[in-house]
């Protein structure tokens, strides 16, 4: 017997092709991407597509984006960005994730709907005022003005707050009997016990500011400040220079790249993390 | 010996003074602990807000100090062209990204919840397009929508032409923005989809079975009704999402957000106005609306969300 | 020697008063029970001698030293938590040794103490081991050592049992009172469980409601209760608990029943009391009437539920073999020195024998 014997089963099996189908369509712009770095600029602007580069380039369009632009100098500042941000965001998120779920304190919750209110503002709309701010504090056209307005999540917060509840009060009191002082329980009994929790919460984080295009547009006009996310236009909409197609695949697929080890390695966490930030957020 | 000495000062006297407490350092230390995260919020966050509105009632150019003028930026908006056509492109863009996006991305949702052969690497190819950021996205699909690339390499010979303006066409490139937009959110709802599903017992669809009911019957009173919060969600954010999008019309239009402001959103709007103009009391009044409408709809998410 | 002595010890979170007025010596190297239903103010009570809860009023005294200001790690007290509270990120080694990392003990002495704690508790061979792998028993242990290790002179268990199955209950319960004899310190156990509370304690403090009901050794409080609560709460199968009064020739009269028994109060009495054991079918002569409804069969004995038309039924004991079926008839004979009674505030009223 064949496999596609009985109708049901080929109804089936034809709804895995479609399926299949589907993502194939989804996947391809990306992999449009990872290749035409490798292509000649004619074979990319080209009404064909060949499925691997015909006139293998090398690393010569990844040369040629680092010889336009500063390309190290916004990996450079991405990364740092990026850093900072987590960094800062993983380490305040869980002070104010534990100060919330197990102390009491006058205006506990007050303060913690003041912090998580803050979730629902968009930076859209934070734009304006904020630049202002910095313009007043003299960041503009700094790493400060670059940054600290971002450098945290509210999220974060709200997040460890969860994760900090799950803990027993019991294991922070037997510290307290065993001698630990306030920091010390923080340090190696809070903080080790969300490991798990945190390293979700920075792959979020790296996401959203690795990829964060508005505050860097607008915060920075230098270009020894500006990140990748607003460093590529300067291949696509160069000044007074024809667009390099083949350069901005290369850097585009620098961007992406981080990304795309993330999803390949911590698939799992990536997915979870992505949607309990959109479920939560 | 002292424990008598001690015995007889333990008289009522003593246990009718307050006992010194353990705890009362607990709660500066709690403060402590939220003062960081406290304090970053209020000035980088609720500042900002409070000094947006102020701002929206000012005239200001960086240069000179803001100068009070009520609503005037308000009035002048709803006299400005520009802004009334950006409020027209937003709501195309708010449908086109919305209701396909909540449709599709429930569908494929459904598609790739079955099991079936390789469906992880299916599914990973699937999710790929949330991984670039918005920008990169723009990039690829500016190449791909070159007037003569390979968009139209595929559908050019169907209407016999070699050559088509896709991001340069009022039309065809307000219909871009939405596709390409479609393109990284749908497998980021669907991922939001499954999620949900996840969340729904394998067993109240196996009694649906039981109970006689057709695959369709089973989706419309079993399974979509339980997925009531994650439904409402993925509305909610698309719309959220949509009402601010600016960085595919930044990048990929000509003028950044032409042709002839065909792709001038909101947000595109409120950048020109205040980083290109320094009209930074419009800008910020175009803000405070923006807020506002978004404020609704989250207010209409929590409110729909509540019916249960 | 380690005296505690807790004067007037009162806590009320709010305006609830929690604990009222509480006055206890607790005897150097003595195990001391504090028993009672849940939310009786029994952990409240424990948190508050070990430090971790603050007392609203009253003083606490260790080995004559006021230690009332003191924080939990100062007052030279070890805590045994219900539910462990082991550091699930640190290995067995690393737990036990957390409160001499704090302090600042010398490496080399603390790894020796760690490891002399470890191999009188059998933990030595799991010394690396994370928590979560190991079973409830050894989790138990591990608790115990980080408790020891500590060298403290009182030992604190909250509840440290409730999580173990039966069949380990019983030997952790071994386990305590051995570390109770190779140490000699004293002891504050809090638990729900009266046959925990019998087993282990030299004496017990019954608790409701933030007040002490009776305190006394565990054959005290069974055999003299000072109160229907009392009576209830220790004893398993529970005590019967019959409404009754003084009949008029001034004899107890057990409501449902027809004739007075030979026993009279000197008080006016509200309700009869009498143990499972203390009742025993007969074929005549007995002092009640009923009909076997239900017959429990454990082997040894049997625990046998009869309708003698008192409202609830009467459960007695009975040898395993005993031929009652469910729907006899048969009287059952009263063991009235035994017998206790209740005055309408629930304190025990003497009894004596009519003759």
């Amino acid at each position: 017997m064949s496999v596609f014997g009985s109708p049901l089963r080929r109804s089936a099996a034809l709804s895995v092709v479609m399926t299949a189908v589907v993502a194939i369509v989804f996947f391809f712009p990306i992999y449009f991407m990872l290749v035409s770095a490798f292509k000649s600029e004619p074979e990319i602007i080209s009404q064909r597509f060949s499925f691997l580069p015909l006139d293998f380039q090398g690393p010569g369009q990844f040369q040629r984006a680092a010889e336009i632009a500063p390309l190290g100098t916004y990996l450079f500042n991405s990364s740092l960005v990026a850093a900072i941000n987590v960094g800062v965001t993983l380490l305040f998120s869980a002070l104010a994730g534990y100060g919330f779920a197990k102390f009491t304190f006058p205006g506990r919750t007050a303060l913690f709907l003041f912090v998580i209110s803050t979730m629902m503002i968009p930076t859209q709309i934070l734009v304006v005022p904020l630049f202002v701010e910095i313009k007043l504090l003299g960041w503009v056209n700094s790493y400060q003005g670059l940054i600290v307005p971002g450098m945290m999540n509210a999220f974060g917060v709200f997040m460890m707050r969860q994760y900090v509840y799950d803990i027993p009060d019991e294991i922070i009191e037997a510290a307290r009997a065993d001698g630990a002082g306030e920091i010390r329980i923080f340090f190696f009994i809070v903080l080790p016990l969300l490991t798990p929790a945190l390293a979700s919460l920075a792959i979020i984080i790296f996401i959203w500011s690795w990829g964060n295009f508005l505050w860097p547009l607008v915060a920075v006009t230098r270009e020894e400040l500006a990140v990748l996310a607003t460093g590529i236009t300067s291949y696509t909409q160069p000044y007074q220079r024809q667009p390099m197609w083949g350069a901005a695949m290369a850097v585009a697929t620098i961007a992406t790249l981080p990304l795309l080890v993330l999803f390949v390695f911590f698939q799992r966490y990536l997915v979870k993390g992505l949607t309990a930030a959109a479920v939560k957020g | 010996m002292a424990m008598n000495d001690i015995r007889q000062m333990a008289g009522r006297s003593v246990t009718d003074l307050p006992a010194p407490s353990l705890t009362r350092h607990r709660k500066w230390w709690g403060l402590l602990f939220v003062a960081p995260a406290v304090l970053f919020f209020a000035v980088f966050a609720i500042f900002p807000i409070g000094f947006g509105v102020y701002l929206s009632f000012t005239r200001y150019d960086l240069l000179t100090p803001p100068q009070w003028i009520g609503l005037g930026n308000y009035t002048g908006l709803f006299r400005d062209r520009a802004f009334l056509v950006a409020i027209g492109n937003t709501m195309l863009f708010v449908f086109g990204a919305t209701v396909p996006v909540w449709v599709l991305s429930l569908w494929l949702a459904l598609r790739f919840d079955r099991c079936f052969a390789s469906r992880n690497i299916w599914k990973s190819l699937f999710f790929s397009p949330v991984l670039p950021p918005l920008v990169v996205v723009a990039v690829i699909w500016k190449v791909l929508l070159h007037p003569n690339g390979l968009v139209t390499g595929l559908v050019g010979p169907i209407f016999g032409v070699t050559e088509i303006r896709w991001l340069t066409d009022p039309v065809l490139s307000r219909l871009v923005m939405i596709v390409v937009n479609d393109w990284t959110m749908i497998p980021f709802f669907s991922m939001i989809w499954l999620a949900g599903l996840a969340g729904v017992p394998d067993d109240l669809r196996r009694a649906g079975e039981l109970d006689g009911a057709s695959d369709k019957q089973i989706f419309f009173l079993i399974t979509l009704p339980l997925l009531k919060p994650t439904a409402v969600l993925v509305a909610a954010l698309s719309t959220i999402n949509a009402f601010q999008a600016f960085v595919l019309q930044y990048e990929m239009t000509p003028d950044r957000g032409g042709p002839a402001d065909a792709n001038l959103t909101l947000g595109l709007l409120i950048l020109k106005y205040g980083f290109q103009y320094f009209r930074m009391g419009e800008a910020a009044a175009a803000s405070v609306l923006l807020f506002a409408v978004i404020l609704l709809v989250t207010a209409a998410q929590l409110w729909l969300g509540r019916q249960k | 020697m380690s005296e505690i002595v807790l004067r007037g010890l009162r806590k009320s979170f709010d305006s609830v008063e929690v604990i009222k007025e509480f006055d206890l010596t607790i005897a150097d190297g003595e195990r001391l029970v504090f028993v009672g239903p849940s939310g009786c103010g029994k952990s409240t009570l424990l948190r508050m001698i070990c430090g971790i809860d603050d007392i609203s009023f009253g003083r606490i005294y260790i080995d004559g030293v006021d230690v009332t200001a003191l924080p939990a790690a100062r007052r030279g007290l070890a805590m045994v938590f219900q539910n462990y509270a082991l550091y699930p990120h640190m290995t067995v080694r690393q737990n036990i040794g957390f409160s001499l990392r704090v302090a600042g003990v010398e490496r080399t002495v603390a790894s020796e103490r760690v490891v002399e704690v470890a191999q009188s508790l059998h933990l030595d061979h799991l010394l690396e081991r994370y928590p979560r792998e190991l079973s409830g028993g050894q989790r138990q242990r591990v608790a115990i050592g980080r408790a020891i290790v500590r060298q403290p002179k009182a030992f604190l268990f909250d509840e440290p049992l409730s999580n173990l199955d039966a069949a380990l209950r019983a030997e952790m319960r071994l386990e305590v009172a051995r570390l109770h004899s190779t140490y000699g310190a004293t002891m504050i156990y809090v638990t729900h469980d009266q046959t925990e509370a019998m087993t282990l304690a030299d004496r017990i403090v019954v608790l409701n409601q933030g007040r002490i009901e009776q305190i006394g050794t565990p054959s005290e409080l069974y055999e003299q209760p000072a109160n229907r609560f009392v009576a209830e709460f220790i004893g398993s199968p529970r005590i019967n608990i019959v409404a009754g009064r003084m009949g008029p020739e001034g004899m107890l009269l057990m409501s449902g029943a027809d004739r007075q028994l030979p026993v009279a109060a000197t008080r006016d009495v509200l309700a009869v009391g009498i143990r499972p054991e203390h009742i025993r079918p007969v074929e005549t002569g007995g002092h009640l009437n009923c009909t076997v409804r239900n017959v429990e069969f454990f082997g040894a004995e049997s625990f046998v539920y009869a309708d003698c038309n008192m409202g609830a039924d009467i459960v007695f004991r009975t040898d395993g073999r005993a031929p009652l079926r469910p729907g006899e008839n048969c009287q059952l004979l009263l063991t009235l020195e035994q017998m206790l009674a209740f005055d309408d505030g629930g304190k025990t009223v003497p009894l004596q024998a009519v003759v």
